[in-house]
This record gives structure tokens, sequence and C-alpha cells, in this order.
């Protein structure tokens, strides 16, 4: 994780026009995209070719995008992961796949894992979505909970409540079984 | 450890995540598309914009939103000659052109209409309002003097404001002075802008009490009643409606010292049109579809209206309607033209002087006739026009005192002198026999 790139300068000399920068905004998102769009994909493959159709928007998006905090520039890029997303979900469909079919499949399509991350991922199936959705971004794609609290438009608190029973849950699944 | 930390843990391991070798794969594959051009994509925030299949039914959503609220309501307010005109023309445009039949026919009424009302605030607005003018900026200034033998009438237009005085002052000098102490502008400026005029005669009336306005408001109001007389005669509404607009129109404008630009503008279709036309001495609104006529002309501050078929009764101050019959069968005969007719008699203990004008072709003969019913016979014998006409139009006046020799020979006056007598009381006569009584622009101190 590169956590310590300061984000504007980034952003500020990528509006410049030196497009090497590019490279470093890639290598400060690619995890967290990834490990997002993996868990709401089936596919690694399929996450891939998100990950990169995201990659591409924000290139072109960056030149009118006005940084203010590194929260909004997220919530930025999660916009347009939502989009492409749901793009993906519209294809998908016309390939004669529910979306319902296709978010339970998720977790039983990842590739080859070990038994506890396949606990692990099997306790998450029991969360309400939008907690699960806390967890995933917090503790796989590591954001902060202010920086979730805003991909979410949620106050901060409430992400730190749920977070909290989530984990609870969590707990409490996972040593049922 | 306790179990929360076990599943933070837990959850820490699972990370789904590519391999160093996979990110760089990514990003290679990432880089080749990123290199070549791509069509920009725009900000995920308007995404709702991104189809172009949407974009019509958007912009018209667009534009029925905002026809309650914003800009295009503030449109509804602009008159000719605003910025937000063009808007409210296109909102107008839009509307007609989602509207048929009836409903069209409705809406083209209601925005003739609503020039008319624009009008009207801009001629209350930009007529004879300006007697107070600011000292402050001299951004724009103009002044012309004219002097007159009794009396010296100044024009001072500052940023666009008229301010018409009369002064005392006889020279030059004198006028800069009293321009500079009343409106602040300094001497240099008044000295270098005066248009500084010496008349050899009296001031008229129509001078001393001349209706200010500006040259900007005059070009507003000038292209105002271009743009309602269009909506007035492109309408589909019916004649009876047009007939209404048109009569507004000209009470409107009645009056009104609008000169307009020698240009000529005019506007046809097939046997309708219209034609303004104007310049420094005389300007006319004429409009015409098919044998109906309005005529409005200005000349020397008057303004006279002649009407003609259908649209001879447009104008309740048009008196004599009785004579309409007749007139219209002497129209059939074959007089297409306008004839104006005036007369005038004088009568003095030794003899009697009428002055007949018919087409401004001006006859003076003397006459032993000294009562008003021999003056009137007299006319009827002499010129071709009926009893009604001659007794309507008939100035007559008894004087006290012997004919002097500039009474009965004054064709040799200047035209101005001859003018400012039309003044008096002029009666327009056309062959519509619409016999218009004017006293508007009387010069009552010219006797």
């Amino acid at each position: 994780m590169t956590g310590n790139v300061d984000l504007q300068t980034l952003l500020t000399a990528q509006k410049t026009g030196q497009p090497e920068q590019f490279r470093a905004i890639y290598d400060l998102l690619v995890d967290k995209l990834y490990t997002y769009v993996q868990y709401r994909v089936n596919t690694r493959e399929a996450a891939t070719d998100i990950v990169q159709d995201v990659f591409i928007d924000l290139h072109s998006a960056l030149p009118t995008f006005t940084y203010t905090t590194d929260a909004q520039f997220y919530s930025f890029v999660f916009l347009i992961t939502k989009r492409k997303l749901a793009k993906h979900y519209n294809e998908s469909k016309v390939k004669q796949i529910s979306e319902t079919v296709l978010e339970e499949d998720t977790i039983a399509a990842a590739p080859p894992q070990t038994e506890e991350e396949d606990a692990v991922k099997r306790a998450l199936q029991t969360l309400e979505p939008e907690t699960r959705e806390i967890v995933v971004l917090h503790h796989w794609s590591r954001y902060t909970f202010p920086e979730i609290a805003s991909l979410l438009d949620m106050t901060e608190s409430a992400v730190r409540v749920r977070h909290h029973r989530a984990l609870k849950t969590l707990a409490a699944t996972l040593t049922s079984l | 450890m306790n179990e929360e930390q076990k599943i933070v843990d837990a959850l820490n391991k699972s990370v789904p995540t590519l391999k160093a070798s996979e990110k760089e794969d990514l990003w290679r594959a990432l880089e080749g598309r990123l290199s070549t051009p791509l069509a920009p994509i725009p900000s995920p925030y308007l995404s709702f914009f991104n189809t172009k299949k949407h974009m019509a039914s958007i912009a018209l959503a667009l534009i029925l939103m905002l026809s309650t609220t914003g800009v295009v309501a503030a449109s509804n307010d602009a008159r000719p000659g605003d910025t937000l005109f063009l808007v409210d023309q296109t909102v107008e445009d839009v509307r007609l052109a989602l509207a048929s039949g009836e409903s069209k026919t409705k809406l083209e009424a209601k925005f003739a209409a609503e020039r008319l009302l624009e009008l009207s605030s801009i001629l209350e607005e930009s007529v004879n309002k300006s007697a107070a003018a600011s000292a402050s900026t001299t951004s724009s200034f103009e002044a012309e003097a004219d002097v007159f033998t009794d009396i010296t009438i100044v024009k001072v237009e500052i940023n666009g404001r008229t301010t018409i005085f009369a002064s005392a002052a006889k020279t030059r000098e004198a006028i800069v002075t009293e321009i500079n102490t009343r409106f602040g502008v300094p001497a240099a400026t008044v000295e270098s802008t005066l248009d500084f005029e010496v008349e050899d005669r009296a001031s008229r009336g129509d001078e001393r009490n001349s209706l200010t306005i500006s040259q900007e408001n005059e070009a507003r109001v000038n292209d105002a009643v271009a743009i309602t007389l269009g909506y007035v005669l492109n309408g589909s509404f019916g004649d009876d409606e047009r007939e209404d607009l048109l009569e507004e129109l000209s009470l409107l404008i009645d009056g009104v010292p609008v000169k307009l630009n020698s240009e000529r503008l005019r506007i046809q279709d097939t046997n309708t049109w219209v034609e303004v036309r104007g310049d420094e001495d005389d300007s006319r609104v004429e409009i015409r579809d098919g044998h109906d006529r309005v005529r409005i002309t200005e000349k020397d501050g008057e303004i006279r209206i002649d009407t003609k078929g259908a649209w001879i009764n447009l104008f309740e101050d048009n008196n004599n309607s009785d004579d309409d019959s007749d007139d219209e069968d002497k129209d059939d005969n074959g007089r297409d033209n306008d004839v104006s007719f005036e007369a005038e008699a004088n009568v003095f203990p030794n003899t009697t002087v009428v002055e007949v004008e018919i087409n401004d072709q001006k006859t003076k003969f003397e006459t032993s006739a000294n009562t008003r019913d021999a003056v009137v016979l007299e006319i009827m014998s002499r010129f071709d026009v009926t009893r009604a006409t001659a007794e309507a139009s008939l100035d007559f006046e008894v004087e006290d005192r012997d004919n002097r020799e500039d009474d009965s020979n004054d064709d040799d006056h200047d035209e101005e002198e001859d003018d400012d007598k039309d003044d008096d009381d002029f009666i327009n006569f056309s062959t519509d026999l619409q016999l218009n009584v004017g006293d508007d622009d009387r010069d009552d101190d010219d006797n």
C-alpha cells in the first residue's frame, strides 16, 4: 500500500499533463479497486477487465476533476467503479445470468482458497449487503472510516457502529461454523 | 486475542489480491489503451447525459421544467431589446412548434398581446421620462441648442437620458455656461460637442412641447414596434383579433414622436404587407391586407391615421361614420387615391379669404360669402366635395379687422409658417372620408 503518497500532488501533476504520473495513481488505487471489484463479480477475468475500464475512464475524467479531499477523490473513483459494475451486470443479464444468482455465486466462484478464507467469505454472506460493503471496503480495500462514510454517503459514526456490529456478527458466525 | 481481532486477522488474510506480476500485466494492458486517444469520457456525475439519443428529450424536459423557473421565467418578462428577449422568443417558438390548430392560434394571439404589453411598457419608460438627468458621469454626452427668435431650446443627452429645456441664453458661450452649471459637465466637453444653431424664426409649438425621447430609446421603440407588427400580422388568428391588436398598437404609438430611420422596412406576403418608412420630417407605417388598409403617417409632429376597407372603423375617434357608405361608393367610382381635404375661411369685414388644401395642393380664393353656410356652398361649387365633407372640415373664423395684405396673399410665406397654421386645427380627409380631427399638436402660440 502506498498510503503515504500525497494524492493531491499526484493529481495536480497528472492534470498538468505528465502521463507517467498516472502510474502512481494506478499503484495507489489498483489494490483498493481490485479487491472491491473481485468481491462484487464472480471471476478474476471480469474483475481485471472492470478494473481496467475504471482506470481508462478515470484517466479521461481526471482533467476535469477538481481535488478537494482524498475522500472526495475516492468517492469519484468509487462512482466510476459502481457504474462499470452496473454495466457489467447489465451485460451479464443479457447473457441470461440473473443478478441475484450472480451475487450469490460471487464467493463460491472465487479462485482457490484456504478453508479459513472460505469460512470468512461464507460468514460475510450472512451480513446485510450494506454492512458487508463496509467490512469489505475497510478490511480489504483499506479505506478509512471517514472515506467509507464519503463513499457510501453515510455519517462516519454510522459506519463505525455498523462495522462494530458486523465484526460481532462475523465472530459469532465463524465460531458456530 | 479476542474474537474480533481474530475476525480482523481472518479478513486480512482472505483479501483477494493481485500478484505483483498480475498488476504489472494489468498496467501494461492499461497503458496500451491509455496511449490511444479516446473520446473524452464525461464525469460520472453527468453520466445521465451520456447517451445522445436521450439528449433531445432531456433538453425538452429541461425547457419545460425551466419554463416555470429560472432564466426562462425571467426571460418571459424580457422585452424587445433585452438580452433575454431572444430566450423568450425561442421558448415561444418551441411552444408554438409543440402546439397545433386552435391552441396554436391562441398562443399566437397571446404572444402578440404580450408584445403589445411589452411595447407599452417600453414606451412608458422611454418617452418623456428624462426630466432629471444625473450629473455624475459623462461617458456619453450630446448637446444641441436651437436659438429661435423668441426662445432658445437646448437638448442635452447624458448617458442616454435626454433633457430638453428652454433658456434665455442666445450665445454659444452663454449656453455652454448654462449646461455646465446645470449638469456639471466640463465646459470643454460641452464646447466640443455642442451643436449650435441659430434659426431666423420663432419656435413652433411642437418644438417647445415636444416629447423627449433619447436616440437609444427611439431605436428601441422602433424595434419594438417592428417586432410587434410582425407578431400581429403573422399570427394565424382571425381578422377580428388582428384588428383589435392593430387598433391597440395604433393607439399605443399614436402621439409618440418616433422618427424612424431613413431605412424602409417592408414585410410582405402575397397581398398583405407592412411598410415602415421614415426620414427626418415624416414617417409612415402602412399595413395593407388586400383592400383593407391602415396608414399612420407622422409629419411635422402630426399623427394622421387613415383607414380603409374592413379596418375603416378601427379608430373610434373617427367621427362622421355616417358618411362611410357614400364614400365607399365614391371609392368604387375609381378615385382610389387618398384625398386629404382641409378648408379654412377667414371672414373679414371687407372680404372672405378661403384656403382649401386638397392633397397638399393649396388653393386660395376670395369670396363675398360671409356666413359659414355660404362658404360651404362656395367650396362645394368650386371643388368636387360633398356638403358633409366641406361642412366637417371647414375652419370658419370671423375677424373683426380688415383683411391684411399677408392674409390674402401669403403664398410667399415660408413653408413653416404654413405648416404652423395647419397645426392650428388640422382636419384630414381621405377618399374613405375618414375624418380625423387632430389637435394633439396644436400650436396655440403662433397666432
